[in-house]
């Protein structure tokens, strides 16, 4: 700052002299710059990480390991010999809702309910006023019951837990110095101090209706089954008579008393031809009370249907192929569907029925076969939760099973027992051992059961399907349902979202960027552009309404008319631009000025044509009546074909045009006149486009004689919300997007590349093709790959529009569901850390992953093209 | 014409700084040339500001004629409209007219293409396109549709010959032309330029970036393409313009203040402004 004296003398110029040293405050500032940059870069990197973070540590829990641990050991129940070893067998148990106490009833009909904590024997309850029942049937958990007797009547009842909550007055002065979670034995059961400082009684209530009759002689078996319209009870008996009850309750208002009314038929088993040897050991009823299976004990099946209320056999089959091997223990899963088999061998198989064909009767279809056991299965049950079950054999092993997945949850054993029943609690936390001469309490550690790796990816046989398959179907309104979640469905949508929306919105982003960069003078450039990035500012959501409400119903009506105009129009411009050629020189430079103009007089003329040319190729191609030809109802595959092959045919036939008519003109056409010329170039075009359209219909018909139909995959049933629809909104999203940041990259190539090219001749395509697209490559292909990403990542539009079923189909006409849009759907209202839950987080973070490798191996292949063209 | 004779030297360059057109000197043995390239009465701005007036440049066909003239008189704008180049330049306007071998470049119906391909243009900076060397030779041969290997080998091959660089580089004919020296690239661009034949060749400060061994590579390629090709270059090296040309035209503020043969010009000007532009005492 200090001015020098006499200019000169010290040798400066402009009279002043400045200190050499940067000052402090400029080396401040850079300091703190420096550290500034270095911190957001790092915490940006770390934000990012912390999102993956987060993600995996929600999804983590799915894929902890499983076990199932003895909690405590019980006595059993059962009145006990001489020998230490109890007389009867149990039957039936079921574990309360709070983990406090269980019920077990036992051959000899008595039901004894027993505290969990300390085995504690709360009440005895006997069946039947002391006569010892012959038959009986539960509901998966408590709910109603039935008994049957030897005389050929049977009970039905009501039992489940009764819960209330007392005042500190009613109960006695020991329970009031309960603490939280302790339990005091009280009136046949047990009262619990909650967490909220109240205090809980609870017992097993059971309540028994009158006796039905239903023979004359002892009843064997007996199922029943809870559908919507009452009760279904079904029963074999002695004589091998088949008894059928329609059950309904009627309460008398002024007793109290439960009147039961049935109604049914008695069918005999041998008149239908159903025998009973080996012995019967197993009935169960559908969901509906309409199929009634009947097992023997060597594993052959009959299935008899309600026709007009009248039972006839519907099926046989032979559920236990292996010769050798008996059929030890039976149960339905959870939904009365699937049906558990166990055999003497250890082996046990899940068999349900298959979806059937129209009027077919479905066969049963060993659907999953579990890892086979150590010993005779003893005991099988299924959770009423989930398709949870636990098998229990005779070497006192105890495992746990998800049927679906067929997973292994764990395994323990209770040495020196054979395995009698097993119970899993409401909540699938605790399980109920009891073993022929003690049982035990145990944990089930498998919060995530029905999740498996495999399930998500590879396809997975549930219930009722013909074949395994990849479904996402998280909910439904049936209890017995079970969650489907496999990624796969949600994953092909995405991909099928973005290459809809890419086929649609690359080439026109491109095209539109080389244009502007190109063509247009640069002052027009600089209105163009900012209007075209104006439409990457629309909200997402107002696109996805408008395709939706607007788009969607519209393209339904002119779909062959859209589809017309995206091939005729494009035809349109080459013939234009083939007729401009026969303009006279003069003329034609004259007009050079409005040659944009005509492109899009072309354009529009050329759409015009095919818009009013659709209602003749519907006639032509698609027998009139389009939709109808989706279907696969009317004409045929040729059609569909053409519409595929056009443009590659066009492609091939215009790049052999190139490739040898050129030579050929250069070589014989020198001389000719230009009109000549031009005269020739439009007749070897229009003769392209027949050969073009001819090898179109030639390949079509030659895969249409082979017996391949497009239709059932990339065309097929209209759905009004669908891939094309989506790909046109989209393309508002995706265009603008790819657009700004191509024109950026074509725009900063240097002009004296252009003017070299210019300079010798090229037309201003070549220019853009061969000398401006090259080294914009690396920002072209980053442009696509931003709009990749944003199409992967676009929620509101495929959510509006693509009609959300979770379907893999090819078919441009079908909607889907994208992993966005699902998470968008689904996750308000999943249970927070249920099964559901999680594998969404694991959606988001296979969303996250998919955007994280797009983008790497974007940034990988952008950085080769840039290293390519570098040292312009 | 008295006063145009014996002007006062500085009369002459404040009239032209004043922007008044002042014919300019044409020595007569140009009349014996037969021209290729006619500039008549040609007038450029870009946008308000006028940059060449009135221009009349005759360019005779098979000759050298080096534009000389200090920076920023338009030297490069003039040879840019020969092949309307400043076409691309938004807000240019012109008036007046030029003609190529008896073809109107700035009347109505020229197709553009077809002029430049004409043509062949030398920048001052070298601008080899991102592909191969061989690419950027035959570049305006494949533009125009050749397709043949064997032809455009041989184009490609005489053309690298002709700018004297066949034999630093017929090993790595496919190798990207940018990995080449900056000399290099300036003689492939003229390789480029002459591979098309072109009528006229034009070429502006094409060896201002060049060392003196490949300056007088490409000075010799210059003379030699003489008589073939007609060449049209700006430089601002007097001794270059006297080696390589036939005429000189010198350009002041967008005029061509005098115009003939090179070795009048350089020894025995007309005019007083020109001999003190190449004696360096003024410019
Ligand atoms: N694109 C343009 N837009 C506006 N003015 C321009 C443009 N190009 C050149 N000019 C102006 O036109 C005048 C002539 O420029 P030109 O490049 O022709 O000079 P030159 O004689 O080639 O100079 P040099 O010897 O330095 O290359 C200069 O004043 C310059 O500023
Ligand atoms: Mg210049």
């Amino acid at each position: 700052m200090s001015k020098t004296t006499t200019p000169g003398k010290s040798g400066s110029f402009t009279g002043r002299r400045y200190s050499r040293k940067p000052r402090r405050s400029v080396l401040w500032v850079d300091a703190l710059a420096t550290r500034l940059i270095a911190l957001s870069g790092i915490g940006s990197i770390v934000a990012v990480s912390l999102v993956g973070l987060f993600l995996a540590w929600v999804v983590l829990p799915l894929f902890l390991p499983t076990e199932i641990s003895k909690k405590l050991g019980m006595p059993v129940s059962g009145v006990q010999s001489e020998s230490g070893t109890p007389m009867t067998v149990p039957v039936a148990s079921a574990i309360d809702n709070y983990g406090l106490m269980v019920w077990e009833m036992r051959t000899n009909g008595e039901i004894a309910v027993q505290a969990l904590d300390g085995g504690a024997i709360l009440e005895r309850i006997q069946v039947g006023g002391g006569i010892v029942p012959t038959a009986w049937a539960f509901g998966v958990d408590t709910g109603p019951v039935a008994f049957g007797y030897a005389d050929g009547r049977v009970q039905t009842g009501e039992m489940k837990w009764e819960t209330r909550f007392l005042a500190d007055a009613e109960v006695p002065a020991a329970a009031l110095a309960l603490e939280v979670g302790e339990t005091h034995i009280w009136e046949s059961g047990l009262l619990v101090r909650t967490p909220e400082g109240q205090l809980r009684h609870q017992r097993l209530g059971l309540e028994l209706a009158d006796h039905i009759a239903l023979g004359d002689s002892a009843i064997e078996l007996l199922d029943l089954a809870v559908t919507p319209s009452g009760l279904v009870l079904a029963a074999i008996d002695a004589d091998l008579k088949f008894h059928h009850r329609r059950l309904t309750m009627k309460t008398n208002m002024l007793t109290g008393k439960v009147r039961v009314r049935a109604r049914g038929g008695d069918t005999s088993l041998p008149g239908l031809g159903v025998n009973s040897r080996p012995a019967f050991s197993f009935l169960g009823l559908d969901e509906t009370g309409n199929l009634a299976l009947l097992l023997r004990t060597d594993g052959s099946m009959v299935r008899l249907r309600n026709q007009d209320s009248e039972f006839v056999v519907s099926g046989r089959q032979d559920l236990v192929p292996n010769p050798t091997a008996q059929v030890s223990s039976v149960t339905y899963l959870n939904g009365r569907t699937s049906l558990l088999v166990g055999d003497s061998e250890g082996s046990v198989v899940v068999w349900f029925p298959a979806r059937a064909a129209q009027g077919q009767e479905p066969v049963l279809q060993p659907g999953h076969v579990l890892e086979p056991g150590p010993a005779a299965v003893t005991a099988l049950t299924a959770s009423a939760r989930s398709r949870m079950l636990a098998a229990g054999y005779a070497d006192g092993t105890v495992r746990v099973f998800n049927a679906t997945n067929e997973r292994l949850l764990g395994e323990d054993r209770l040495d020196g027992n054979v395995i009698d029943r097993l119970s899993i609690a409401p909540r699938e936390d605790l399980l109920l051992v009891t073993g022929a001469k003690e049982a035990g309490l145990w944990n089930i550690d498998a919060p995530y059961g029905e999740f498996s790796m495999g399930a998500l990816v590879r396809p997975v046989w549930y219930e009722g399907y013909p074949e395994p398959t990849l479904v996402w179907q998280s909910s439904a309104a049936s209890d017995s349902f079970e969650p489907k979640l496999s990624l796969m469905p949600l994953i092909f949508g995405t991909l099928k979202a973005t290459f809809y929306s890419l086929l649609f919105g690359l080439p026109l982003a491109l095209l539109a960027a080389i244009f502007t960069s190109e063509f247009l003078p640069r002052g027009t450039r600089a209105r163009v552009k900012p209007v075209i990035e104006i439409m990457a500012s629309l909200p997402s959501v107002v696109l996805g309404f408008l395709a939706a409400l607007v788009v969607a119903p519209w393209v339904e009506h002119v779909v062959v008319e859209v589809v017309a105009v995206l091939f005729v129009a494009p035809f349109g411009v080459m013939l234009g631009a083939h007729l401009w050629q026969l303009l006279p020189r003069e003329l034609a430079a004259r007009l050079e000025a409005i040659r944009p103009l005509a492109v899009l007089v072309s354009l529009v003329i050329g759409g015009f044509v095919g818009w009013h040319l659709a209602p003749a190729l519907t006639q032509l191609a698609f027998a009139g009546d389009f939709k109808a030809w989706l279907d696969g109802r009317v004409g045929t595959g040729l059609s569909g074909w053409f519409v595929l092959l056009i443009v590659p045919a066009s492609l091939a036939v215009g790049w052999l045009n190139v490739q040898h008519g050129e030579g050929l003109i250069r070589t014989r056409g020198l001389g000719w006149s230009p009109l000549a010329l031009a005269i020739l170039d439009l007749v070897r075009f229009l003769i392209a486009t027949v050969v073009a359209i001819g090898l179109a219909l030639f390949v079509g018909w030659l895969l249409n004689a082979s017996g391949w139909d497009p239709r059932g995959s990339i065309f097929d049933t209209y759905v009004q919300r669908n891939a094309l629809v989506v790909g046109i909104a989209m393309g508002f999203a995706v265009i603008p997007l790819i657009y700004t940041i191509s024109e950026d990259a074509l725009v900063s190539v240097p002009d004296h590349l252009r003017a070299a090219s210019l300079g010798a001749g090229a037309t201003p395509w070549q220019t853009a093709v061969r000398v401006v697209v090259p080294p914009a490559m690396s920002g072209l292909f980053s442009a696509a790959m931003i709009g990749l990403g944003r199409a992967v990542g676009e929620t509101m539009i495929v959510l509006m529009a693509a009609g959300n079923t979770p379907i893999m189909d090819m078919n441009i006409f079908n909607g889907f569901r994208t992993l966005s849009a699902n998470l968008a759907v689904e996750l308000p209202e999943a249970v927070q850390n249920s099964t559901h839950y999680r594998t969404l987080f694991l959606a988001a973070l296979t969303l996250f992953l998919m955007t994280f490798v797009l983008n790497t191996v974007a940034e990988a292949v952008r950085l080769h093209f840039r290293r390519k063209t570098s040292r312009l | 014409m008295e006063e145009l004779q014996a002007p006062p030297a500085m009369d002459r360059l404040s009239a032209l700084a004043a922007g008044t057109v002042v014919p300019a000197e044409i020595h007569p043995e140009l009349q014996d040339e037969e021209m290729i390239l006619e500039v008549a009465d040609f007038n450029l701005s870009y946008g308000s500001k006028q940059v060449l007036f009135d221009v009349n440049l005759p360019v005779p066909r098979g000759k050298v004629t080096a534009l000389i003239g200090p920076s920023g008189c338009g030297k490069s704008t003039l040879l840019r409209s020969v092949n309307r180049m400043n076409d691309l330049i938004d807000n240019v306007t012109i008036t007046g007219d030029m003609s190529l071998g008896g073809d109107t470049v700035y009347g109505r119906g020229v197709d553009v293409i077809e002029l430049r391909r004409r043509m062949g243009m030398v920048f001052q900076k070298s601008n080899p396109f991102p592909m191969s060397i061989r690419d950027n030779v035959t570049y305006a041969l494949q533009i125009n549709g050749e397709r043949n290997r064997a032809v455009l080998n041989e184009v490609c091959e005489t053309a690298l010959r002709g700018a004297a660089l066949w034999d630093e580089v017929h090993d790595r004919l496919d190798e990207s032309a940018l990995g080449m020296s900056g000399g290099q690239q300036q003689r492939l661009c003229i390789a480029r330029a002459i591979a098309a034949e072109p009528e006229v060749l034009l070429m502006d400060e094409p060896c201002s970036a060049l060392d003196p061994i490949a300056t007088t590579r490409v000075e010799e390629l210059i003379l030699k393409l003489r008589g073939d090709y007609t060449v049209l270059i700006v430089t601002h090296n007097m001794q270059q313009a006297s080696r390589v040309s036939d005429y000189t035209a010198f350009m002041y503020l967008g005029q061509v203040v005098e115009y003939g043969p090179t070795a009048k010009l350089f020894t025995n000007p007309l005019l007083k402004e020109t001999e003190d532009y190449i004696t360096g005492r003024f410019g």
